[in-house]
């Protein structure tokens, strides 16, 4: 334990007196967050991202999901379920897709839809005509269509999709009434005549201004309305904004860069010969390893904690909406450990992989920055061609991201993320794995080499 | 002072460290890097590893500090077997490597301490030892500048007590001298002859023939991963002819070729 000790010490040590590593550490990441969140709060308030993967439950059966279908088809929706995993879609499971991110939509036509437009449609038009056999629309309940967003999509996707759906169903109310009136209008005309004419017969020379004129606001009543709901049972109430986003985006890839100093330190006690006086001690090569992980695993949460700190109390004041942290403080503390342990595990790898410290300086970053492209960092899975999205399923800064997104806006814990940290393990180890292997394979053929 | 003060056993002439038909095959390589390799080093003595560049002197030290495993042969230290105590081998020996394996942005005396802690040193011990070490090499004024700060000959000086902090029974040393200035390399070559005296076991390595000579009780002349001469300086001297010194001796075995 004392030499586990020295080591951190050591370590540390290093790296505090090592600014430009700290400044890669913790002012990169910090000023990018705080660049980007605030750069992309106006925009992704207005823009945001046009989501396209729905998933409709029909509870009505009335003909108004194929009429929905086919309109939002018409208006590029072409991504559009009505069964999961194989069986009709029901609301609850369509909640938990959608909850989960499968869905970026969940619609839900309840039972009687239909029937309750029709009905509307019909008393609106009576009342407009005066005829008294039917309820008035401010009496009967007006039929909603149930409208779930995956948390993760922002303002203006969301708005499109509202609009689109608002503008179906005002196409299907304009039906029904035209249906209603198409009804009830001769019925209205023949008995306006009859009583303008009388005993008479004949209809007198006024009798058309007998029909009152529709009131204009006729068309305007709406017959059925699209109503918002969370998709998760959780106290999340607020939508995301682009604080939301942004802090477990980009605290992800701050975390990742500590692949340079760590694989640069590594790199250096192997160019020293520091290593072999290392190797040849008596303490394990674990303990050494052990000593240098936990030095960095420190600096990866310190960063965590600094960045969702400025996310929470000091982007907010700066106009970048408030962060929710989700209600599981633990889990989301178990996630940050879990993408630590990867971000480690990749800094290893580069830091045995690499001849030299140049190497490691260039490829290091390269490769993080792909990886936070892959990853859903830079641009946001959801909207990437449905090849990039595949491809990103296998980004360790994806899976964290995820991880982070699942705890942050879709109210879940360990118990939901558990898949992403476990992917995040896995990488940390098999990296760690290889990393072991590549060093001890140099240090035969660097004696080789002498 | 007494670098090493524990080193000195009950029997001097017991062998320290014993290397046994010791080969080595690395993958992919036609000719084994050393084979038929035989060493056995006595209490006290300075064992001098020489041999043109590619000869195979680092992978016997690499072999010999438990770094490499052989392809065939023993090493055993005080009569260990090195592949089945390498832990408590490891507590006993100390390296010197040829490049200055400390860390640049620490102190000579964190440095120090890292190295003395690994070796389960702590304490006041490991403080006054620290300032006992460094006051050996000259350092002790600059004891808390950063290594890099330091001049060559300085941090040479850093690196052999990084090796010797922990009284090591057995020292390897590869070319601890090298491309220092004359009067560093002569307080190294005084203070390696302390350590001798104390008891301590060193296996040296070197370009430098005439330190070779001036300092280690016998040599072993390796090329091309073999032996091609074992015994005393003056032994060695005096069986071949034409042969004035260990400079003549050498390029007499090993001729005056370049090898890169």
């Amino acid at each position: 334990m004392r030499r586990l000790l020295a080591c951190i010490v050591k370590d540390a040590l290093l790296l505090w007196r090592d600014k430009t590593a700290l400044a890669v550490l913790f002012v990169m990441p910090v000023a990018m967050v705080f660049l980007i969140t605030l750069m992309f709060a106006w925009a992704m308030e207005l823009t945001g991202d046009v989501p396209n993967r729905i998933v409709l439950v029909d509870e009505d059966g009335g003909g108004l999901a194929r009429t929905l279908v086919e309109q939002l088809h018409a208006s590029g929706y072409t991504d559009i379920a009505t069964d999961l995993d194989g069986r009709r879609a029901d609301a609850d499971r369509m909640k938990a897709a959608v909850a989960r991110g499968s869905f970026q939509i969940g619609l839900v036509i309840p039972a009687g839809t239909m029937r309750g437009m029709k009905d509307q449609a019909r008393s609106a038009m009576a009342g407009a005509l005066q005829i008294g056999q039917f309820p008035s629309t401010q009496a009967a309940a007006m039929p909603l269509i149930l409208m779930y967003f995956d948390p993760a999509i922002q303002g203006y996707g969301r708005i499109i999709t509202q609009s689109v759906l608002e503008r179906i169903t005002l196409d299907i109310e304009l039906k029904e009434k035209m249906a209603a009136l198409s009804e009830l209008l001769p019925a209205r005309i023949n008995a306006t005549i009859a009583g303008a004419m009388g005993d008479t017969g004949a209809p007198p020379r006024d009798f058309l201004a007998g029909v009152k004129v529709l009131p204009e606001d006729w068309a305007k009543e709406s017959l059925a309305g699209v109503e918002e709901r969370q998709a998760f049972e959780s106290d999340l109430a607020k939508k995301p904004n682009s604080n939301q986003h942004s802090v477990p985006a980009w605290t992800l890839f701050g975390m990742f860069f500590i692949v340079i100093p760590l694989s640069g330190s590594l790199i250096l006690e192997r160019s020293s010969g520091t290593l072999l006086r290392l190797i040849v001690s008596p303490v394990p090569d674990i303990v050494l390893l052990a000593g240098k992980a936990l030095v960095y695993l420190t600096v990866c949460m310190t960063q965590f904690v600094l960045i969702l700190g400025l996310g929470k109390a000091v982007f907010p004041r700066l106009g970048a909406g408030s962060l929710e942290t989700g209600s599981a403080p633990f889990s989301l503390v178990a996630v940050a450990l879990c993408a630590s342990c990867a971000a480690i595990g990749f800094g290893i790898l580069m830091g045995t992989a690499a001849r030299t410290f140049q190497q490691a300086s260039a490829i290091g970053p390269i490769a993080i920055v792909i990886a936070s492209a892959l990853g859903g960092i830079l641009v946001p899975a959801f909207i990437m061609p449905r090849i990039m999205q595949q491809v990103c399923a296998f980004s360790p800064m994806g899976w964290g991201l995820r991880a982070f997104q699942e705890i942050f806006v879709r109210g879940g814990t360990v118990r939901t993320a558990w898949p992403w940290m476990v992917y995040l393990l896995a990488f940390a180890a098999a990296c760690t794995m290889v990393g072991w292997i590549l060093l001890h394979r140099r240090r035969r053929f660097g004696a080789a080499e002498a | 002072m007494s670098i090493n003060p524990e080193a000195a056993s009950k029997n001097p002439l017991a062998p320290v460290l014993t290397a046994a038909g010791v080969e080595m095959r690395y993958p992919k390589m036609p000719q084994p890097a050393l084979r038929d390799f035989d060493l056995s080093a006595t209490e006290g003595e300075v064992f001098g590893l020489l041999g043109p560049n590619g000869a195979g002197k680092t992978t016997a030290i690499s072999i010999m500090c438990s770094l490499l495993r052989p392809t065939k042969g023993t090493v055993s230290m005080h009569g260990l077997d090195i592949r089945h105590h390498t832990g408590a081998i490891r507590e006993m020996m100390g390296i010197v490597p040829q490049d200055i394996a400390l860390y640049p942005t620490l102190t000579a005396r964190e440095n120090l301490r890292y190295f003395g802690r690994l070796y389960g040193m702590r304490g006041h011990a490991l403080e006054a030892r620290i300032m006992e070490c460094l006051h050996w090499v000259g350092l002790e004024e600059r004891a808390d500048h950063f290594i890099k700060t330091y001049s060559g000959g300085m941090k040479r000086r850093a690196n052999l007590v990084a090796g010797c902090l922990h009284s090591p029974r057995l020292l390897f040393l590869d070319e601890p001298t090298v491309g220092i200035d004359p009067q560093s390399r002569n307080l190294i070559r005084e203070r390696l002859v302390l350590l001798q005296k104390s008891g301590t076991t060193m296996i040296y390595t070197t370009h430098y023939m005439e330190e070779a000579e001036g300092l280690c009780t016998r040599i072993l002349i390796l090329d091309e991963g073999r032996t091609i001469a074992q015994g005393t300086p003056r032994e060695l001297i005096a069986a071949t002819p034409g042969c004035a010194n260990l400079a003549d001796l050498f390029f007499a075995l090993t001729g005056k070729q370049l090898r890169d």
